[in-house]
């Protein structure tokens, strides 16, 4: 059930009820968006402080974990602008730490893992807001400001991409 | 749910684990970060800061006004009269002129790359003839980006000041740019001096610096927190000041003779097409709380508005919807849309006005800058 919030949300001590509320799935959120821990942890302080810093002008508070994980969709697609820009994107991204293997996916976790973490930016958005945040398709549409036609195509792109690089005869 | 789609559940579950970790310390430290931008966002806003947004308002010459800045009176004077015809096109593979030191008052500025380990160059277009050129000038060439001022400086702008390292002021009289050797330098497009602001101060600057109107450049003090900021205007000595107080907090709104409402700056990182929230009640729907709201379709982005009545943006003609629309890549043609008495619909192609073609280099700053000073007062193509 979704939180009421009210005005005395924008307090100090509002804001950091708000905070540990949210900052945990939302940093899982902005770590699987960026695959990096240190950016996911500047992505989710720079949108939280964003998104509460205008709490007042929120059209719909109570749905501020959805406004923060827009924001952190932005700040990260703006990251990566600049990473591109800076023609460094792909030293960064290959620069990222390899996480652990799970014990229970070992081999091929890591490998889809690692297709993953290759996705175009709003592919990888959109497999995270549909596999792992289990939005339903108008709400990852939203999220992401596109159509739910265009949400599935991300979509049926990534899981194309993916099923080529993890090999169809491994499924 | 297919087999495939499960790994990758169970992938992302098998991460959580990778994800940071939470600290109770973040809380108090955003919570600070916060409560200081709200603070700041309601308190009374610098003259600086205010310059930012009337800079931006100059540029279109529309009924603009910036919200909680009660002085938006002052508006510094535009570039000049402009001679430019439109449609314009950038000379793509052309030689350019060189304009030497003192071409006068520019309508845009971008830089040229010119290969591997060149530095890049400098183009501008002269704001009273309408005619490109080379710029005499070294800049620092490390990753050079650009911003024009003229489309200000807001709250979560995408180009930090930390980014931008050449920066031509409001009134398209003055360049601020890093030399090879990293020295901030600002020159003077009409009289042709030079100038080192920060050559006597007493701390470091990062690199990279803004306008926020015709004469105060603004930048962020290097290895000082991102509140530690300076400001410099010639003929002085340049100031520190608080960043957040320097530069936050004010929305834009269009006005008109029935009222006035809140016009939300367009998406900072995707180029959807933009809501314009009108205070008057003619156009749009009714949102409880929000207003009435305008979606305009062809558009992926508001770059600003004339007289309430034209809006600039990037035409978003080719790309699906959830297709990276990122501006400055593709081929999104800068446009400006007649909305006057057309409904909410905008979608006749006949109300459109190509501004600036594709092949323009950093169109959005370069379109920015012309189409403020490309149109007329009236809001028509001169």
């Amino acid at each position: 059930m979704r939180e009421t919030l009210t005005v005395n949300d924008a307090t100090s001590s509002g804001i950091e009820r708000l905070y540990l509320q949210h900052a945990p799935s939302a940093l899982r959120f902005a770590y699987f968006l960026s695959g990096d821990q240190e950016t996911a942890r500047d992505l989710v302080q720079d949108a939280f402080v964003r998104v509460a810093g205008r709490f007042r002008y929120l059209r719909q508070p109570d749905e501020f974990d959805a406004y923060l994980r827009r924001t952190i969709l932005n700040l990260n697609a703006s990251r990566l602008r600049r990473l591109k820009v800076e023609r460094s994107s792909l030293a960064r991204e290959a620069a990222y730490p390899v996480v652990a293997v799970a014990e229970r996916d070992p081999g091929l976790s890591d490998e889809l893992w690692k297709a993953i973490l290759d996705l175009p930016p709003r592919q990888r958005a959109a497999i995270v807001l549909r596999f792992y945040e289990d939005l339903s398709e108008g709400q990852a549409a939203d999220t992401l400001r596109c159509s739910v036609k265009a949400l599935n195509q991300l979509v049926v792109r990534a899981m194309k991409t993916l099923r080529a690089r993890i090999g169809e005869d491994r499924s | 749910m297919n087999d495939l789609e499960s790994r990758i559940r169970d992938a992302f579950l098998a991460r959580e684990g990778d994800a940071p970790a939470f600290d109770l310390s973040d809380a108090h430290h955003v919570a600070g970060r916060t409560r200081r931008r709200q603070i700041l966002n309601t308190a009374v806003v610098g003259v600086a800061a205010l310059a930012v947004v009337v800079a931006f308002i100059a540029g279109f010459g529309g009924l603009v006004r910036a919200d909680r800045t009660p002085a938006d009176q002052q508006t510094p004077a535009p570039a000049g009269t402009v001679g430019i015809a439109l449609p314009i096109e950038y000379p793509v593979g052309e030689d350019l002129p060189d304009l030497g030191d003192a071409p006068g008052p520019l309508a845009a500025v971008w830089m040229v790359p010119r290969g591997a380990g060149a530095a890049p160059e400098a183009v501008g277009l002269v704001a009273e003839t309408g005619m490109f050129g080379t710029l005499p000038i070294d800049v620092f060439h490390d990753n050079v980006s650009i911003r024009s001022n003229t489309q200000g400086w807001a709250p979560g702008d995408p180009a930090p000041p930390d980014e931008v390292r050449v920066a031509l002021s409001a009134d398209g009289r003055r360049l601020a740019y890093f030399s090879p050797a990293g020295e901030l330098v600002v020159h003077d497009l009409v009289s042709s001096e030079s100038f080192s602001p920060l050559a006597e101060s007493d701390f470091e600057t990062r690199l990279g610096s803004i306008w926020v109107d015709a004469t105060h450049l603004f930048g962020l003090v290097a290895d000082g927190s991102d509140a530690d900021g300076w400001v410099w205007e010639p003929g002085t000595a340049p100031k520190l000041v608080d960043t957040y107080a320097f530069a936050e907090g004010f929305d834009l709104w269009v006005s008109s003779g029935q009222g006035s409402g809140p016009l939300p700056w367009p998406d900072e990182s995707e180029c959807t097409s933009p809501t314009l929230l009108d205070g008057t009640g003619d156009y749009g729907e009714y949102t409880p709380g929000w207003g009435f709201r305008l979606e305009v379709p062809v558009l992926c982005d508001v770059l600003g508005i004339i007289d309430s009545e034209m809006l600039l943006g990037h035409w978003n003609s080719d790309r699906l919807p959830g297709d990276w629309n990122e501006p400055n890549d593709g081929n999104g043609t800068v446009v400006a849309l007649d909305i006057h008495g057309a409904d909410v619909a905008f979608e006749d192609p006949a109300l459109r006005h190509v501004v600036a073609s594709a092949g323009a280099p950093l169109r959005v700053a370069f379109a920015t800058d012309l189409i403020g000073e490309a149109l007329d007062a009236d809001g028509g193509a001169s």
